[in-house]
């Protein structure tokens, strides 16, 4: 069977394009995986957002669940983080920041927490990065003159881009759990916030 | 080995820090529940401007919202109670009367050095009765060491007055606490009252003994604070009372006929009260009631400052308030204006912008420029602003 030329060449076009790609699939496929996080990589990561109020639990029962976000603006974040792999998936660190927010009377609000990091990388391929973040600290909150010391817990979900071995592009959407017990104890609550964050990451 | 001692030295650094982390001050709590200053009606809202600090505290539910007079920023304090009823600045301190059920306290709070939490003062609560409601006043504007508590208390289905009588914290006298009753005001139903402090010991209590908004006002009067006598001059519904030390001159807020379409709001006043003859004169009918009196030394020496709710009744179409300018240079016959130049300008009754806000209770922030006012009403707390001349809503 004798094949035409216009067709003979598309072919070889088609293999020759498709060829690295075959290549790739046919080679083992944590190399990639291992060129970019290995156990010892680093990271350091800078991120900003949006902080989104969501609701605060009344631990002593009376009040039950309330929406905190009609009583808080949006308002910012950010902060700054430092992991190091443990292994190809998993590493720890911690993570510096804040963030801001006013109240219906124009009043601001501020937490700065101070965390431990832990994340877990699944990563979809070289370019794309789905992390689960948890952080447990504690976090420094002050409104007006109120000023208390917390522990928080930030489970988070990300989506990295990863644009080349040293640079990724960060989306990160996270919980702010924090228990506030007050020496009165119909004052204690549990505040549940969340922000939407968007950084970068760079892995040295 | 670097990341596990990382790991290690960073696991012990949270714990310690999650063992000292209970520290909270119920911050959730308090922005959960704090309020919109503006969005409420305030008709219950009672506020008092420190001379001393030139703060403002206002009263609003069971939460004082303060602030400087060069800050926009209100803070808030939460009381040990339902409902505040009053507050009197005295002694360095912010009093206040608070209700919790049926029962009613005193706290005080220190300021000298920033508003404290620290409550200082607190009065036995008062609860024998249905329910009690406590009305503080001061006479910080007359420079005298005394406060006031008058005490009302009520049936136990809280319909009925049983009792009102007024108390005196008198620091010169080395009380420390409110003493006994200095004047029985009976059982009426009406709970409007109010306190003049002159010079010295000399105070006067307005009273309305009848069932009648039209009616039934008694003036008590006293030298040494502790024996009154009573007076009616007009025989009306008195609103508000105030005594003015740089003009001598006693300031009375009457009205009569309040039911029915020839209602009157008259202004009464005496002249020379204390420091000569003393004379009663009375303004006539001014188409609406007084509702709180301010005023000045230096700049506005010639000036009472009156707050005002208009006739809503007689006059239902013309629902603005505001203020108004008692011109009190003659003593003997005063005048209202709604004078210009003073208070930045503002020619304020009938303005827009305080339409549909009763005027509660203004008061005259006391600093050398002697230009700016506050007033609670029932749309809010407005102040106006020296510099640009207008009534912003807080």
């Amino acid at each position: 069977m004798k094949i035409k030329k216009p067709l003979f060449f598309l072919l070889t076009l088609f293999i020759m394009i498709l060829s690295p790609l075959i290549g790739q699939e046919q080679s083992n496929p944590d190399e990639f995986v291992l060129s970019y996080h290995s156990k010892g990589d680093q990271t350091f990561s800078i991120e900003a957002g949006l902080f989104l109020p969501l609701f605060v639990a009344d631990l002593s029962g009376s009040a039950g669940i309330q929406d905190f976000s009609g009583k808080v603006n949006p308002g910012g974040s950010g902060f700054l983080s430092y992991c190091g792999y443990l292994d190809s998936n998993f590493r720890i660190g911690g993570e510096f920041g804040g963030m801001f927010a006013s109240n219906i009377n124009s009043n601001m609000f501020y937490m700065v927490p101070l965390m431990v990091k832990t994340v877990y990388d699944i990563n979809i391929n070289t370019y794309f990065t789905v992390p689960l973040y948890l952080s447990a600290g504690i976090t420094m909150n002050t409104y007006l003159s109120l000023f208390s010391v917390d522990p928080i817990i930030v489970p988070a979900v990300g989506f990295n881009w990863n644009y080349d071995s040293e640079w990724s592009f960060t989306m990160k959407y996270s919980f702010w759990i924090v228990p506030e017990f007050a020496p009165d104890t119909s004052q204690s609550s549990i505040g549940v916030n969340s922000d939407l964050r968007f950084g970068v990451e760079y892995h040295f | 080995m670097t990341l596990r001692k990382t790991t290690i030295l960073s696991l012990l650094i949270l714990t310690l820090l999650l063992l000292a982390a209970c520290s909270g001050e119920g911050l959730f709590y308090t922005i959960q529940n704090e309020v919109l200053v503006q969005d409420n009606n305030m008709s219950n809202i009672k506020f008092e401007d420190v001379l001393a600090t030139n703060n403002y505290y206002i009263a609003l539910g069971s939460k004082i919202w303060y602030r400087q007079k060069s800050s926009e920023t209100w803070n808030v304090l939460d009381t040990p109670g339902d409902s505040i009823s009053s507050m009197a600045f005295f002694d360095s301190k912010l009093f206040y009367a608070v209700r919790s059920g049926n029962s009613a306290q005193v706290y005080s709070v220190p300021i000298d050095s920033g508003f404290s939490r620290t409550q200082e003062y607190t009065s036995s609560p008062v609860s024998s009765e249905g329910y009690v409601w406590l009305q503080l006043y001061s006479d910080v504007p007359a420079g005298n060491d005394r406060i006031v508590l008058n005490r009302v208390a009520y049936s136990s289905d809280a319909t009925t007055v049983v009792a009102s009588s007024l108390h005196i914290y008198d620091k010169t006298g080395g009380d420390s606490s409110f003493g006994s009753s200095v004047l029985d005001l009976g059982s009426y139903p009406l709970t409007k009252k109010g306190v003049a402090f002159g010079t010295g010991t000399n105070m006067w209590v307005i009273s309305n003994e009848s069932t009648s908004l039209s009616s039934g006002g008694v003036l008590y009067t006293t030298t040494d604070g502790s024996t009154f006598t009573t007076s009616s001059p007009g025989s009306e519904y008195y609103q508000a009372i105030s005594y003015n030390s740089a003009k001598d001159v006693l300031l009375l807020s009457t009205r009569n006929d309040y039911s029915n379409s020839s209602a009157s709001f008259n202004l009464r006043y005496c002249s020379d009260i204390l420091l000569g003859t003393p004379a009663w004169h009375e303004t006539g009918d001014i188409d609406y009631f007084i509702s709180d009196f301010s005023y000045n030394g230096t700049t506005l020496s010639n000036y009472v400052v009156a707050g005002t709710i208009s006739d809503y009744l007689t006059n239902p179409t013309k629902t603005v308030s505001g203020y108004v300018f008692l011109n009190v240079s003659d003593t003997t016959s005063i005048s209202i204006s709604e004078e210009s130049g003073l208070l930045a300008d503002q020619d304020n009754y009938e303005s827009s912008d305080l339409v549909d806000s009763y005027v509660y209770s203004l008061k005259l922030l006391s600093d050398t420029t002697y230009d700016t006012a506050i007033a609670a009403t029932s749309t809010g707390v407005w102040t106006l602003s020296s510099s640009s001349g207008d009534w912003t809503q807080e």
